[in-house]
């Protein structure tokens, strides 16, 4: 009890620094709409909420502090995935309950699969099971290294466009690529893209 | 037939004109290959949005990683809490026998040899009198007999039990008399007791075994302090100590008609240093009924 007491108030003077990130997040409407905006202090919030529960829950797995680190970043980049693709809509509840929720659902599948179970009918684990997580660790590892297969010039255009969300005409009007027109750059982007998926294809990346 | 591909991404993106909307879609209709490779391109999206949007979840709380992580998960704030807890321990453990044995540390030539650390002081549980003129016949008269006897015990003077664990000044380990004189003098009789245990440390050295015969007189180990006693009334040094202490090992064991042999000898001499004792035992006793 003491030991947990003394735990809370350094985590308290540790974390004041994510405590002021939560400062504009007052309610749980704020939060949300700060993380449909992606903004950086809303994720510090959610995430400031998040990792005490999430490191509690991954040591209960007996997860390492660098797999519960990723795991909130995972948890973390669903949510706003979801949020963005208006899978999660805003109905009054906290932001940080709905990514405790899938933390819960990932450590227990991991477990499954750790333990080669096939029970995912055993628990109501909703939708985040099911459907592919783009965001998570190795999916974005595989993605990175695909990408460093295509030339400099092609991860460039889709870096600026996909990566950094730059629109054709600043990048055009900052000289960030070779290109002199917008249709120049697209046509060029188009066929990199092409080389892209055709690099995932070989890799055996789509269950199409 | 590459024209309708690399048109795919400004179709997925809802930048194709409409004049190039409608034959694009025309031709998803007929062809399969195209359809798949739509397909694949909007997975490929899908994926590069999830790239994005963790990397900026990553560089979000990647600055305040070193702190968000709550402290009672890290392994080091458990490293730190037990340093912490075994410092103030060993403090702890350290300074509470030096308190009490600080005098004795002070007058303690400094050397390099092995000590015995202090000792905690034995607590020896001796029947009390709760007034010392008031001894009457109880059920358990053997108890009022030791606690007699306790009270008219003769003890090595502080001085005298310093003394002996004093006896050398140069840095060489100390002697099993010297170690036992320490922790007599801390009141730990059974250590001291302990230490002299074998008869050959004592056969020589009658301090030693005077040491030994009050040690456990303490302990209400009668029957070899009588004998450590009686060994000693030959003694120069502490014969009339240990005649003394000797009645009152007789008293403490029960054998009453030995001790006032004893006593009656006692009070004979008028020389008798215990003299005065003795006469107020004799007048205790004479009081006894046992």
């Amino acid at each position: 009890m003491l030991q947990h007491g003394m735990a809370r108030t350094l985590n308290l003077f540790l974390n004041r620094k994510n405590n002021a990130a939560c400062a504009p997040y007052a309610d749980h409407g704020a939060l949300f709409a700060g993380l449909e905006r992606e903004a950086t202090d809303a994720i510090q919030c959610l995430s400031a909420r998040v990792s005490g529960l999430i490191f509690k829950l991954g040591k209960t797995y007996r997860l390492t502090d660098d797999d519960i680190e990723e795991l909130i970043c995972d948890c973390i980049t669903i949510c706003v995935q979801k949020i963005r693709a208006g899978k999660y809509t805003f109905q009054g509840f906290s932001p940080a309950s709905y990514v405790i929720e899938i933390a819960k659902n990932r450590v227990r599948n991991f477990q499954r699969s750790a333990l080669r179970y096939d029970t995912t009918e055993l628990e109501n684990i909703g939708d985040q099971a099911e459907e592919p997580n783009f965001g998570g660790l190795a999916e974005t590892e595989l993605l990175e290294k695909l990408l460093s297969k295509l030339e400099v010039n092609c991860q460039n255009l889709i870096r600026l466009k996909y990566l950094e969300e730059r629109r054709d005409k600043d990048v055009i009007e900052a000289k960030l690529t070779q290109y002199t027109t917008i249709d120049a750059l697209k046509n060029h982007r188009s066929k990199c893209m092409k080389k892209l998926v055709e690099i995932g294809a070989a890799a055996s990346l789509y269950n199409l | 037939m590459d024209q309708f591909y690399e048109k795919i991404e400004a179709y997925l993106l809802g930048e194709l004109p409409e004049n190039e909307l409608k034959g694009f879609e025309n031709k998803l209709s007929t062809d399969p290959a195209l359809v798949k490779s739509v397909a694949q391109h909007q997975a490929m999206m899908q994926r590069l949005e999830g790239l994005r949007v963790r990397n900026k979840v990553k560089s979000a709380i990647q600055p305040l990683r070193a702190t968000a992580v709550p402290i009672y998960a890290n392994r080091n704030f458990w490293a730190l809490a037990a340093s912490l807890i075994l410092l103030v321990g060993a403090i702890w453990f350290f300074n509470l026998p030096i308190e009490k044995t600080s005098n004795w540390v002070n007058d303690q030539p400094q050397t390099d040899t092995i000590q015995v650390p202090p000792p905690v002081p034995t607590e020896i549980i001796t029947p009390k009198l709760k007034d010392s003129q008031a001894i009457e016949p109880s059920e358990n008269p053997k108890q009022n007999l030791i606690a007699l006897a306790r009270e008219f015990h003769d003890q090595p003077s502080q001085s005298f039990v310093r003394d002996a664990g004093n006896q050398q000044v140069d840095p060489t380990p100390k002697t099993p008399l010297q170690l036992a004189a320490e922790a007599f003098d801390q009141k730990n009789y059974r250590l001291s007791a302990e230490i002299l245990k074998a008869d050959d440390q004592v056969h020589q050295d009658e301090t030693a075994r005077f040491l030994r015969a009050n040690a456990r007189f303490e302990l209400s180990q009668f029957i070899g302090a009588a004998h450590d006693f009686e060994v000693l009334q030959t003694s120069f040094q502490f014969r009339y100590e240990a005649r003394w202490n000797y009645l009152l090992c007789q008293i403490a064991l029960g054998k009453i008609d030995a001790a006032k042999i004893l006593l009656a000898k006692m009070l004979a001499e008028e020389d008798f240093p215990f003299r005065v004792k003795a006469l107020a035992l004799n007048e205790r006793f004479a009081a006894f009924k046992h």
